[in-house]
């Protein structure tokens, strides 16, 4: 085999080394014609850039960018004036203070009406102090304003403004939005623009806290009573308020509100959110004027936990106030300690409870699949309405009612429902079909129905009477009040 | 925005034109709801009202409502700043059950679907006929009822027009309960209350506004700085939408 290989292989290595070396000899010379050229831009053919080397105030006056090399410090006034249009302005990161101790200045002042500004990156700081035991605050009168009409186009990013007069940043409510900013201590309002986000205000005034038209991912905080956010929309956002309303706005979703004294969620519609007051007195959790979806309101004096005229899916909780109110509630859960759990005109798949003297649900119309609990006197669900010409039609269905010293359950009309009460009724009606009604007490009654009950069930195991009716057809009572029209009895 | 109308007090002087007015007094009074009492004091001159809370626990804002213009201002202590607005004339939302639909929510305007709010039971004073005298003045009872919560009111027309204490701008979703209604009722019937409660389906009481004192008043013409903002406070923009 090995002698049989040796041409061909021979062959091979032949072809092979003589091919390359005729096109390798034809390159030329190896020595390269000098250093390669730049290729990187230089800032200012990416974007022309003025420095602004003052450290003390300054005023622009043409469009441009510019940028800080040092801190800025004013013994009065303004700090920067923009009087020009399609300015950006970088603080790179330095700071504007002012010494001043009567605040009349702005340090950012967008003069006239301005259109397309950028400000971006650095601080704004004011001081606190004190001076023969007065407190004097070396502070701007705002961060960033205007001060004759609200700018177009105007954005501020991550800018931070501690300790102003009045505004943190002020946009107004033209086309502008507020980014990443931070402002803590403003005696008006932190933050205002048509769009803010992720931006958080802490410990301002009487204004609110954030104001605009759509807040994504914030959180502020008034110290006073102004609004912790006030807004048309906010999202995923959290406003607290001393003495206002936690948050304003006409659509929340994904929110939460607290106040101390006032209400703590305040709005048209409501997604999702929570409202909290700490309150002894008669702040709500949270108000909606329309509708509250999966939501939860909570309050801790007379107000009400949760209102909105229709509240689905919702929790509230009160002391002394009804937890959840609604003209329709769906799907809801009230607990309170002595007023109504869930009070509606009509509830459907409710809970309410009570451990005082209130009642666990109480409607007008009427209540559907719900269960309601009074651990005081009340009820545990009460129906109770009269339409035209006096006409009762209050209905109960499908329910369970539970009472320590009141009615189970009363209502005009009981269907499938259930009543027990430790010392009271346990179903109080006109009439009654499919229900059972238990009354533990000594002398209470089972069933009390003024007119007929078909296929129900009374009973009084402790001495008590167990059906009273006009009219019983099919039904079984452990005793019966005297008169009973009896139908199909056993 | 920061506005620089800084008001003097000579300016403020000069704009202060004073009417005839029934009673010029000072009115002190203590509304209470829950566990939260409030004092107020009613300083009335010719037109114009003033109204403060009288703790010191903190700086509160105070009211001044001039009656010709239902002009409002809110002077805020906290921040040399006021705002000023003029006093609703309409009643709100839940005052009456009305037929029209009602608007959308304040800040939308006309974009996108809007779901109108239920109305509210009607509101309405009623007149129980019963009259009585409280501090030197001629009282009627009147009631409001709402969802089993029953208010007594005894109120006097012998008294200039009566303005509820606020603390901030008006709200945007007015509520419709009761307690938040029944001031704006008596200021549409031009009544003074000096006797109030509010009591719950069981009995409970869950509100209360009572006039302790009414102490008639002459006001100097140095008196009348009470009827506008401190000098050097700042005009400052009310909220929007």
């Amino acid at each position: 085999m090995k002698t049989e290989l040796r041409p061909i292989a021979s062959a091979l290595l032949l072809v092979i080394s003589s091919a390359p070396f005729s096109t390798a000899f034809g390159q030329g010379s190896l020595v390269p014609p000098g250093p390669p050229g730049p290729t990187m831009k230089t800032l200012d053919q990416i974007e022309a850039r003025t420095p602004l080397t003052n450290s003390g105030a300054v005023a622009i006056s043409q469009s441009g960018s510019y940028y800080l090399t040092h801190n800025i410090t004013v013994a009065s006034g303004d700090a920067i004036t923009i009087a020009a249009d399609n300015v950006t302005l970088d603080l790179n990161g330095f700071t504007i203070s002012t010494t001043t101790t009567t605040p009349s200045g702005i340090a950012i002042d967008l003069v006239g009406t301005r259109h397309s500004i950028s400000i971006l990156n650095g601080f704004i700081q004011g001081s606190a102090g004190t001076s023969n035991g007065l407190t004097i605050n070396n502070e701007f009168n705002s961060g960033v304003d205007y001060s004759n009409a609200a700018p177009d186009g105007a954005r501020v990013s991550g800018l931070t403004v501690n300790t102003v007069l009045r505004h943190g940043v002020y946009l107004g409510l033209n086309t502008s939005s507020i980014q990443s900013c931070f402002v803590d201590n403003a005696g008006d309002t932190g933050l205002d623009a048509s769009f803010v986000s992720d931006s958080v205000a802490y410990n301002c005034g009487t204004g609110a806290g954030i104001s605009g038209r759509t807040i994504n991912n914030c959180n502020a905080s008034s110290t006073s009573s102004g609004f912790g956010i006030y807004a048309v929309n906010a999202n995923n956002s959290a406003g607290t308020s001393a003495s206002g309303v936690g948050i304003e706005s006409t659509y929340v979703n994904y929110c939460v509100g607290s106040s101390a004294t006032g209400d703590g969620l305040d709005t048209a519609t409501a997604y999702n959110s929570t409202g909290g007051t700490t309150s002894t007195g008669g702040a709500n959790g949270l108000y909606a004027s329309v509708l509250a979806c999966n939501c939860t309101g909570n309050c801790a004096g007379t107000g009400r936990g949760l209102y909105a005229p229709a509240a689905l899916s919702c929790v509230g909780y009160s002391p002394v106030g009804n937890a959840v109110e609604a003209n329709t509630a769906q799907n809801c859960y009230g607990n309170t300690y002595s007023a109504d759990g869930v009070r509606a005109k009509t509830a459907e798949n409710c809970y309410g409870y009570t451990t005082g003297n209130g009642s666990g649900i109480v409607v007008d119309a009427a209540a559907m699949n719900c269960y309601g609990t009074s651990a005081g006197n009340g009820s545990g669900i009460t129906v109770s309405s009269f339409g035209p010409n006096n006409a009762a039609f209050g209905v109960a269905q499908n329910c369970i009612g539970i009472s320590s010293s009141g009615v189970g359950i009363q209502a005009i009309n009981v269907n499938n429902c259930n009543g027990t009460s430790a010392s009271g009724t346990g179903i109080s009606c006109s009439g009654a079909t499919g229900s059972a009604g238990q009354a533990n007490g000594a002398g209470s009654i089972g069933i009390n129905a003024s007119g007929i009950v078909i296929g129900c069930t009374g009973t009084a195991p402790n001495g008590g009477l167990g059906l009273s009716a006009y009219i019983a057809n099919s039904s079984f009572g452990t005793t019966y009040n005297s008169g009973i029209h009896e139908y199909n009895m056993p | 925005m920061f506005m620089s109308a800084t008001l003097t007090g000579a300016a403020v002087l000069s704009a202060l034109v004073l009417n005839a007015s029934a009673l010029d007094a000072r009115v002190q009074a203590v509304s209470g709801q829950g566990q939260d009492r409030s004092e107020l004091l009613y300083t009335i001159a010719g037109n114009r009202m003033r109204i403060e809370r009288t703790e010191t626990n903190q700086p509160h804002v105070v009211d001044i409502v001039v009656f010709d213009s239902n002009a409002v201002t809110l002077v805020f202590p906290q921040n040399h700043g006021f705002i000023q607005f003029s006093a609703e004339a309409e009643p709100s939302p839940g005052l009456g059950a009305t037929n029209s639909s009602p608007g959308p929510p304040p800040g939308l305007g006309n974009a996108g679907p809007f779901i109108p709010p239920p109305v509210m039971e009607k509101l309405e004073l009623q007149d129980t006929g019963r009259k009585t005298n409280l501090l030197g003045f001629e009282c009627k009872l009147y009631e409001l009822k709402q969802r089993g919560r029953a208010m007594e009111i005894w109120a006097t027309d012998q008294l200039p027009d009566f303005e509820p204490y606020v603390e901030n701008q008006q709200r945007r979703f007015k509520p419709h309960f009761i307690e938040d209604q029944w001031q704006e009722l008596l200021r549409a019937k031009k009544l003074f209350p000096l006797l109030v409660k509010l009591r719950m389906e069981n009995g409970s009481e869950r509100m209360s506004f009572e006039v302790q004192s009414i102490t008639p008043q002459h006001f100097t013409e140095e008196d009348m700085k009470l009827f506008a903002p401190p000098a050097g406070y700042t005009r400052l923009q009310p909220l929007p939408f």
